[in-house]
């Protein structure tokens, strides 16, 4: 039986659900998963210019294990460049390292520090929030 | 309630700056004063490492609680997490930050 795979640290929700390819694309594919872990990975390492040892400790996983995310991610969004496939971002082993909501009516996504309850948007005070658990 | 915003210019004709620690300026909505200040950043042009020392200035200096941003760096993610600053990630970078600062201050 495979081993489990060990959640990993996310700082930030992305922004997004995924990607589509512009012009013909394969559309007759399954969209890939992007896991939000390997998401964080190429934002830590290609976006932030950290090392691989520096976004292991904001990850709180090894930097072999760090490696292994960014190379399935890199496979992942090479394939989908090069086949014109539909990216899809999915939660996977990755968690929100705090509580963060995403307003309705605004679109804004925020986080709640200080674990109070939160009912309404802190900049438009619309009611329609979500907690979210990975992306949008 | 005392929000920052980043912002190119020191006025109201502002638009809204990409990355927060390299805003150029910072607007400063204090919501008990009703008021919105306009300060320069004055880290925007280290070589490395703006991101914790605007930060420590927000917050020690100008008591920031809420930072409202299109993007943050990872330093200053963490520096506003671990000092409990709420953290509002805009989801367009083009809406005015007038339309913000007025939001804020109109709202209840």
């Amino acid at each position: 039986m495979a081993r489990p795979r060990h959640a990993n640290s996310v700082q930030i929700p992305p922004r997004i659900k995924g990607f589509t390819p512009v012009g013909y694309c394969n559309g007759e594919c399954e969209p890939l998963l992007l896991y939000l872990e390997e998401l964080e990975v190429i934002r830590l390492l290609d976006y932030e210019g950290l090392s691989q040892e520096e976004a292991a400790r904001l990850m709180q996983r090894s930097r072999s294990s760090v490696t292994r995310i960014y190379q399935r991610a890199r496979a992942t969004i090479a394939k989908a460049l090069v086949e014109g496939v539909e990216v899809k971002i999915e939660s996977g082993n990755g968690f929100l390292n705090c509580n963060w909501f995403f307003c309705s009516g605004c679109k804004v996504r925020f986080n709640n520090p200080k674990g109070n309850v939160t009912n309404e948007c802190v900049l438009c005070g619309s009611t329609e929030i979500v907690k979210m658990e990975g992306c949008v | 309630m005392i929000v920052v915003l980043p912002v190119s210019v020191g006025n109201e004709s502002c638009v809204l700056s990409k990355k927060f620690a390299r805003s150029p300026w910072f607007a400063i909505v204090n919501k008990g004063l009703n008021r919105v200040e306009y300060v320069e950043n004055p880290y925007c042009r280290l070589d490395t490492d703006a991101g914790p020392q605007v930060v420590e200035y927000l917050v020690d200096l100008k008591k920031a609680d809420t930072f409202i941003a299109f993007e943050l760096g990872y330093k200053v993610q963490l520096m506003a997490m671990e000092r409990d600053i709420r953290i509002v990630l805009l989801a367009d970078h083009l809406v005015r930050p007038k339309e913000l600062t007025d939001r804020i201050l109109a709202k209840r």
